[in-house]
């Protein structure tokens, strides 16, 4: 009887292994359809909050995909291509399938990315981009759109007639890209778009086909027509562009100099600094209303806030931009790519115009909160 | 004896009787746990349906929404673009005014479906929710954008139109599109999910009814073998009993037969007569003969009762080899045998018979190197039904027949008419 029992047990047991084991089977073959894309993601700075946006876009994604992404949070605690290019190598050792790198240098770091790139892992840059070919895209604030941008607003503002002063933050690329793109609009020392002439063969310049012949004629043309815009900005002239030294009471110096001596009717500022100066300098020449401010980035700091300035007219516009989906869109494409999907060389992730009217609209509030 | 084997019995089937019901019960409990577990099965089954149903459905009416709101958006991005074309050009007021007339009816369709969805996926994810609220915020700047330069279009040269587009519409235009696009990857991916928790609870299910069937089968397995056992150890128990009671009908009937032989001859004695006889008087007709050694006390009184007793016992088994063919023989005393003749020996055969076993008897007989020879008397009754005796008065009969031969001489043979 006892013999008896045991086989029956036996028996019993054999079929619950059996079927324990029939979901598990499933599962494992689920598992090795998904193969997890480890995407690195590398920005300049651990320690400053700019990047917070960029954090925030991976822990949706994180949360979005689930097991199909591993994002690995890198980069210095100083921004530094010294300090950031060992990251980089770090990431690269680890056998990533992509990096989304904000370069601290646009050349300094080409040659760690050209190993990452021999190692066949994609490379991305967000926000700065390196002028290394390799890269698989770059996907970011296009600077130079961004500042002509800025040049059309300040035209607008003043109906296309006075004299504007700019001050830009020292030796960035970011400066030297929107200083330059907002000078050159206005005063007509342009030269066509580099990436519109080279016909970057992203999503961007696909959309008129008429901007997509062969590039010589393009470019030929492009500068006809840059020309015929010039037209209506020859009663704007710019008195002075200034460097701000990316310090509010350097750029607050350098305003009511432009204020004061040049007589101007607008500033440019092309960071968060230099306009925080320049609305201090009006505030306190109380010329709100005579001289019009056209600035960047949003900025709360010491009870001074680009809200308050915009509320009391100080300040006219500010350019915001998206570091939010730089970081979702860079580590989304990373994904894509790795996966053997095609994406988009350039992709500008634009800067938005933020007045007093537009400011408490959800998409504006929403890159403020960000 | 009786009493216990009765109680044997009743044991055993009480025995059967518990197993029977016990058995019965297993049945039923297993025959409920079959049924309440497939009808869970089918109401788990049917709810899983369902809800995948459900979750498709929903998941392609907001993929189509979705697809809706791409569709119009490109076409309000085509017109832009159609309306840049048209700067500098002569057809730019009659082109503005049919743009701008599109572009407005496409926002409206877009509104309507964005307000849609959100009634359709209020319930869903903040992952899904979240993605699609920065597509509308990319949609609702590039509407912010398309406003504000509405009433200078006509005055904008082509340039400008293009860098507006380029930098500052397009941008919104590529983020609208991907986060639509990631909004549906969202969608499809919790489908995909619920679908395969779905597949898990389902495969699950099935488990569970395949694990019900393999337990019924063990179980009937088990309670087979069982009954199977059971069976075999009460047809044992049964043989048992038949075999003790064989035993117990073997030493009555041993000692049946102790009683009613003869030690010395090994022939029935006088009980064994009286059961025979009694079995026939009433029905039948039958010869009967007896015979007896005249003078038989002389031989004990001159060569002792062990050549007395050596001799009868050589006398019976001739007798035995002789004559069992044709009667069955009872050693009623000592000296004094009985036959009874079989139905197949006729009267006058029996009459031989009975001669030639008188005179066989009284043959010369070697017995411990002694010759010893008698002579015997016998009566002979050819009984009818009709005599209508009982067994003592017919053997009184024959008793006295055979004192009558002897009181005449003895050495022969009366028969009684």
């Amino acid at each position: 009887m006892m013999k008896k029992k045991s086989g029956a047990l036996k028996a019993v047991l054999a079929g619950l292994l059996a079927f324990s084991m029939l979901p598990l089977t499933g599962c494992q073959k689920e598992e090795a359809n998904q193969k997890a894309v480890n995407v690195a993601v590398i920005v300049k700075n651990m320690e400053s909050s700019y990047w917070d946006p960029v954090w925030k876009a991976c822990d949706d994604l994180e949360e979005e995909l689930g097991d199909e992404v591993n994002i690995i949070r890198m980069g210095p605690n100083e921004e530094s291509a010294e300090a950031q290019i060992p990251i980089i190598q770090n990431a690269v050792n680890q056998k990533v399938d992509a990096i989304v790198l904000a370069a601290c240098d646009a050349e300094a770091e080409n040659e760690v990315v050209a190993t990452a790139t021999a190692a066949g892992i994609h490379v991305l840059t967000i926000d700065s981009d390196i002028t290394y070919e390799g890269k698989a895209a770059y996907v970011g604030t296009m600077n130079k759109n961004a500042g002509e941008s800025a040049a059309r607003e300040a035209a607008r503002l003043l109906g296309n007639e006075g004299k504007i002063g700019v001050i830009y933050h020292g030796d960035a690329s970011t400066a030297s890209e929107r200083r330059d793109g907002f000078v050159n609009q206005i005063s007509g020392n342009v030269e066509a778009p580099p990436e519109m002439a080279a016909g970057a063969g992203s999503k961007q310049n696909n959309s008129l086909p008429q901007e997509t012949d062969e590039s010589g004629e393009a470019a030929e043309e492009e500068t006809v027509q840059i020309s015929q815009e010039l037209a209506s900005y020859a009663n704007i002239k710019i008195t002075d562009v200034l460097d701000g030294e990316s310090d509010w009471q350097k750029s607050k110096e350098q305003a009511t100099k432009l204020i004061t001596e040049d007589h101007v009717d607008l500033i440019f500022a092309t960071n968060r600094k230099g306009t925080w100066g320049a609305c201090e300098a009006i505030s306190e020449l109380g010329k709100q209303g005579e001289v019009y401010v056209v600035g960047f980035d949003y900025f709360e700091n010491e009870g001074k806030s680009a809200d308050m300035y915009l509320s009391k007219g100080i300040l006219n516009v500010t350019f915001i931009q998206n570091p939010y989906n730089m970081g979702y869109l860079g580590v989304r494409y990373a994904i894509e790519i790795a996966q053997g999907e095609p994406i988009p060389s350039l992709v500008d992730t634009g800067a938005m115009p933020v007045t007093a009217d537009n400011i408490n609209d959800d998409d504006i509030q929403f890159l403020i909160n960000n | 004896m009786a009493k216990a084997k009765k109680f044997k019995v009743f044991d055993v089937n009480n025995r059967r009787d518990k197993e029977i019901r016990r058995i019965r019960r297993m049945y039923s409990i297993v025959c409920t746990v079959i049924i309440i577990v497939t009808l869970i099965n089918m109401v788990v089954q049917d709810r899983v349906y369902r809800n995948v149903r459900d979750t498709m459905q929903d998941n392609l009416e907001s993929v189509q929404t979705i697809s809706r709101i791409q569709q119009d958006f490109g076409d309000v991005n085509e017109n832009v673009l159609l309306l840049i074309a048209s700067l500098d050009t002569p057809e730019i007021q009659r082109v503005s005014k049919e743009v701008v007339d599109n572009i407005t009816a496409d926002f409206a369709k877009i509104d309507t479906d964005i307000a849609n969805y959100k009634t359709e996926n209020a319930d869903k994810s903040d992952d899904l929710k979240r993605r699609f609220s920065h597509a509308e915020y990319a949609i609702s700047a590039y509407r912010r954008k398309i406003n504000e330069v509405q009433n200078e279009i006509t005055t904008m040269n082509h340039t400008t139109g293009m860098n507006i587009y380029d930098q500052e519409l397009q941008p919104l235009q590529i983020t609208a599109a991907e986060m639509l696009q990631a909004t549906i990857e969202i969608g499809t991916k919790v489908g995909q999910e619920r679908d395969h928790a779905a597949a898990n609870i389902r495969g699950w299910a099935q488990s569970s009814l395949l694990l019900l069937l393999v337990f019924t089968v063990v179980f009937l397995s088990i309670v087979g073998m069982r009954q199977i056992n059971s069976i075999l150890e009460m047809r044992q128990k049964q043989q048992e009993i038949t075999e003790a009671s064989n035993r117990l009908t073997k030493s009555k009937k041993k000692l049946m037969d102790s009683a009613m032989t003869n030690i010395l001859t090994g022939m029935k004695n006088r009980y064994a007569l009286d059961e025979s006889l009694s079995q026939l008087i009433g029905n039948a007709q039958f010869n009967i003969g007896v015979f007896d050694i005249d003078n038989f006390r002389v031989f004990n009184d001159m060569y002792g009762y062990e050549v007395g007793d050596e001799y009868l016992a050589t006398v019976a088994e001739r007798l035995k080899e002789e004559y069992s063919e044709y009667a069955e023989m009872f050693n009623i005393t000592g000296n004094e045998f009985c036959m009874v003749f079989y139905e197949h020996v006729s009267d006058l055969q029996a009459q031989q018979l009975a001669e030639q076993i008188r005179q066989g008897i009284g043959q010369p007989t070697l017995v411990a190197g002694i010759p010893l020879q008698a002579t015997v008397s016998a009566s002979l009754y050819h009984y009818l039904p009709s005599d209508n005796l009982d067994v003592n008065t017919l053997l009184m009969k024959m008793d006295s027949a055979l004192h009558a031969a002897k009181r005449d001489g003895g050495n022969r043979m009366y028969q009684i008419q």
